[in-house]
């Protein structure tokens, strides 16, 4: 289980942008934390993988005090863009001993993505396939994905939603952020709202859709328009 | 270690294109300094025999005097000083380009498994390395220099074949020692580090609250160091061999601090 | 190697380019100092204990520390020992924070250096001998009066003469001149007296310099100057407390060069750099009970060189080291009680290397 526990974060003399946030991510599911624009779910993302000091707050995962079983997928490409794909790679596994070469292998073929392809000169949408593939390739049991869909075509978003009902999914607890709701509705399990820096609600989204016939999105709006 | 040995690896390459292109026009600039100023002083005393119509022993003293080494080589102060900005620039750049542009490398760096300090030693290292190489190469270029000026200067016109001792700025940097060498290094090292620490903070904080442990950092360093040397020097408490000493060992105890600061910021302060 | 590449593309140019810079280093020549007496003994009191300094003025600025007996000592100069080059080191703790003092005026005279203060009711006095590593603290139960303050308090007292326990110190030394007192020092019995001087104070266009006092009075220089402070006239005078007597001997020496007292502050020796390429030492020894100077020479082997001869004298001797060229340095040590040469040798390079330059000469020990 990751846990999250009293996040605090303040910039400046503003308000708060974390105020005491707490959830789980139980392994084998995917948890999708949902909020409007400027709520602060990257920033809970970043600070859960130390890239965001905390003002207050504990991440626990299976028990540790521990990032070294979570793997980070941000909205942004993190390889320098003189890097090849080949070079990203590499990369990854000179410096990760859990780096699976065989999963990168196969998540390169599958995004049609060449060895020599230059960072810098690829797509928004291939950019974010480079993203996950690095992530996805690392035997982590927790995976974060900030934004993982944003302003790509239509084509690739089916790849990597295709990549989010596949085995590389299997045993990973996953945390996302998203407004592309609609594309993974049908894989979220658990849905957990942040309003104000707080989690105002969390909710198991099998029960929502047979106990109350809500979809995620239309209890978004329940919650946001309140 | 091999954390570290990668990440140096990585720095260096980053700033290949860089490195090569700054050595490259240095060291030409350079070649081509030593060949204008031969051909000048040349052309000055001809011109000087042409239209004075005196002797050329008479106008190679209204061109100064005989030409040595060090009139050779006058423009070199001014390279080694463009050369000592670019690495100045180099150690702000090596940071500040994790963090600008369309990929935030910084993530990455900061995710990486193991110790943080690897990052901060292995981009010391590769500026300390870019210096150790231009330190190097500027001596290849000193040995160049003085078969050139050899080659090209009229014998009649030289004074001597001299190529050491002649330029005092060359002069404070090859000693041909190697203590002293490995103290420009040294020094170079504290420097280097010291800018880190800036950014570090930079990085860390908000924009006031980064003055403030800028400016705090400062006082640290110079009022105490100042106060004591001034009380020592009034009270003659310590010998002046000795207040050398205890200077010395003041600077190296303050980047003892500068280090250890640097490295808790880069754990838990700073922010991407 | 791949992980690697750029690291040892970068550290290997680094390592071959500053590595070649060392090993260029390494293999400058060096000096192989031999020394070659031509007469006298190394073993001789006048040179066993007499230190030259020689140094490479254009590469590797080692200094070398030789003795005439053949034993040199090699140091190495780097830019952090050269920040450890101060003398007070040598000093006893006391005696360097006693000179060290605001309100000590401190000066050097022969091998000795001296720090007097003026209290109210009393003088504090030491002195520390180079030579002889004697420390000397004296307390004299004196007022002094009439002192004035000057901004560098080195300028309160001029030490003018010594003599084992007795020293000749000039207080108001500089200045207007007509608060110029002499005062002699007795260190064993801790007594101070004023020294009459009845010479008046130097006019408008006139400046005193003192040279030396001793018991046959006190010596100076009065320079008369024109408009354009152009020197145009000089004498000297003995002053003994009772009359001024113009000394004529001294005529023809400008205050130049240095002018010391010896044989027991009974005579005054002159003596100035040597005039280049001349292979003659000269020196000149004014005797203030004759009244008489007399003029001596020797001549050297070989031709001195102006800028960089080292002279000095103690109290018995007279030291000169002359380059010969670059690789070759000429030792001359005459005693002035006999006016002879007494030691005569040659520093010799057997590599005949052309770099070095006399640094410093000096007897320790």
């Amino acid at each position: 289980m990751l846990e999250v526990h009293g996040l605090h974060k303040k910039y400046g003399r503003k308000r708060p942008v974390l105020q005491g946030v707490s959830f789980t991510v139980p392994p084998n599911q995917l948890t999708c934390l949902i909020g409007l624009n400027g709520e602060g779910k990257s920033t809970i993302l970043k600070s859960i993988m130390g890239l965001v000091p905390l003002d207050a707050g504990t991440i626990v995962v299976d028990g540790e005090m521990s990032r070294e079983r979570i793997a980070f997928v941000p909205d942004l490409s993190t390889m320098p863009g003189y890097m090849t794909v080949g070079d990203a790679i590499l990369y990854m596994e000179d410096f990760y001993p859990d780096w699976n070469r065989k999963t990168a292998e196969e998540l390169m073929a599958f995004f049609k993505l060449l060895s020599t392809d230059k960072i810098s000169d690829l797509s928004k949408g291939n950019k974010a396939k480079v993203n996950l593939l690095l992530g996805f390739s690392l035997d982590r049991p927790y995976l974060l994905l900030d934004e993982p869909l944003a302003g790509i075509d239509l084509f690739t978003k089916e790849q990597i939603a295709w990549i989010f009902s596949s085995h590389y999914m299997e045993g990973r607890g996953i945390l996302m952020t998203t407004h592309e709701i609609a594309e993974v509705e049908h894989l979220i399990d658990r849905v957990v709202f942040l309003q104000d820096g707080k989690i105002i609600h969390e909710d198991d989204a099998e029960e929502m859709r047979e106990l109350y016939g809500k979809s995620v999105q239309d209890r978004m709006r329940e919650v946001f328009q309140r | 270690m091999r954390k570290f040995m990668m990440l140096l690896n990585e720095e260096l390459k980053r700033g290949a294109k860089f490195y090569l292109i700054t050595l490259v026009g240095l060291v030409v600039l350079e070649f081509l300094s030593v060949i204008y100023e031969i051909k000048n002083y040349q052309s000055n005393v001809e011109e000087y025999m042409r239209v004075d119509r005196i002797s050329q022993i008479e106008a190679i003293r209204l061109a100064g005097g005989p030409f040595n080494f060090g009139d050779a080589t006058s423009y070199f102060q001014y390279i080694i000083a463009i050369a000592m900005m670019l690495i100045l620039l180099l150690s702000f750049q090596v940071w500040y380009r994790d963090w600008f542009g369309e990929s935030k490398y910084i993530y990455r760096l900061l995710m990486l498994p193991g110790k943080r300090t690897a990052i901060l030693m292995s981009k010391l290292t590769a500026v300390i390395l870019t210096i150790a190489s231009f330190i190097g190469i500027q001596w290849v270029v000193l040995l160049l220099s003085g078969s050139l000026f050899k080659w090209l200067t009229p014998e009649d016109l030289m004074e001597s074949k001299r190529v050491f001792g002649e330029n005092r700025i060359i002069s404070m940097f090859y000693t041909f020692n190697i203590a002293d060498t490995l103290i420009i290094l040294l020094v170079s090292t504290l420097v280097v580090s010291f800018v880190f620490h800036i950014i570090l903070i930079e990085r860390s904080y908000r924009k006031p609250i980064a003055i403030m442990h800028v400016v705090m950092d400062v006082v640290l360093l110079i009022v105490p160091l100042v106060g004591l040397v001034y009380f020592f020097e009034n009270t003659h408490f310590l010998y002046p061999d000795q207040i050398t000493t205890f200077v010395i060992g003041y600077f190296l105890l303050y980047f003892v601090y500068v280090y250890w600061k640097s490295i808790r910021l880069l754990n838990y302060k700073i922010s991407i | 190697m791949r992980r690697y590449k750029h690291v040892l593309a970068i550290g290997g140019l680094s390592l071959i380019t500053i590595g070649s810079y060392f090993g260029y280093a390494a293999m400058i020549d060096e000096p192989e100092y031999v020394v070659e007496t031509v007469q006298g003994k190394a073993t001789d009191d006048a040179v066993k204990n007499l230190h030259i300094e020689l140094t490479n003025a254009r590469v590797k600025p080692n200094l070398y520390d030789i003795k005439l007996d053949g034993t040199i000592k090699v140091s190495e100069q780097n830019y952090l020992t050269n920040l450890y080059d101060s003398i007070d080191t040598n000093y006893p703790k006391e005696f360097y924070r006693f000179i060290r003092s605001t309100n000590v005026s401190s000066s050097e005279y022969g091998t000795r250096t001296y720090g007097i203060e003026a209290k109210t009711n009393h003088i504090n006095y030491q002195s520390y001998d180079e030579k002889t590593k004697k420390y000397t603290k004296v307390r004299f139960p004196y007022t002094l009066k009439g002192i004035h303050q000057y901004e560098d308090n080195e300028s309160m007292f001029q030490i003018l003469g010594q003599d084992k326990d007795q020293l000749y110190v000039a207080q108001n030394a500089y200045g207007p001149g007509k608060d110029l007192k002499i005062l002699h020092f007795d260190l064993k019995k801790r007594q101070v007296k004023e020294v009459p001087f009845v010479s008046p104070a130097p006019k408008q266009h006139q400046s005193r310099t003192l040279v030396s006092s001793n018991v046959f009075g006190t010596l100076y220089l009065l320079e008369t100057t024109d408009e354009n402070d152009v020197i145009n006239k000089f004498d000297y005078y003995l002053d003994n407390g009772k009359s001024v007597k113009k000394i004529k001997a001294l005529d023809k020496f400008a205050y130049s060069g240095s002018m010391d007292l010896i044989s027991d502050n009974r005579q005054l020796l002159l003596y100035d750099s040597p005039e280049d390429q001349s292979k003659d030492i000269v020196w000149r020894i004014y005797d203030f009970k004759t009244d008489k100077l007399s003029e001596h020479r020797v001549t050297g082997k070989y031709p001195n060189q102006f800028n960089s001869t080292q002279i000095f004298n103690t109290d018995e001797r007279l030291y000169q080291v002359s380059p010969v060229d670059k690789s070759q340095f000429q030792v001359t040590v005459i005693n002035l009680k006999d006016n002879s040469i007494e030691y005569q040798g040659f520093i010799k390079d057997k590599n005949q290397l052309k770099n070095f330059d006399l640094s410093n000469v000096r007897i320790e020990g």
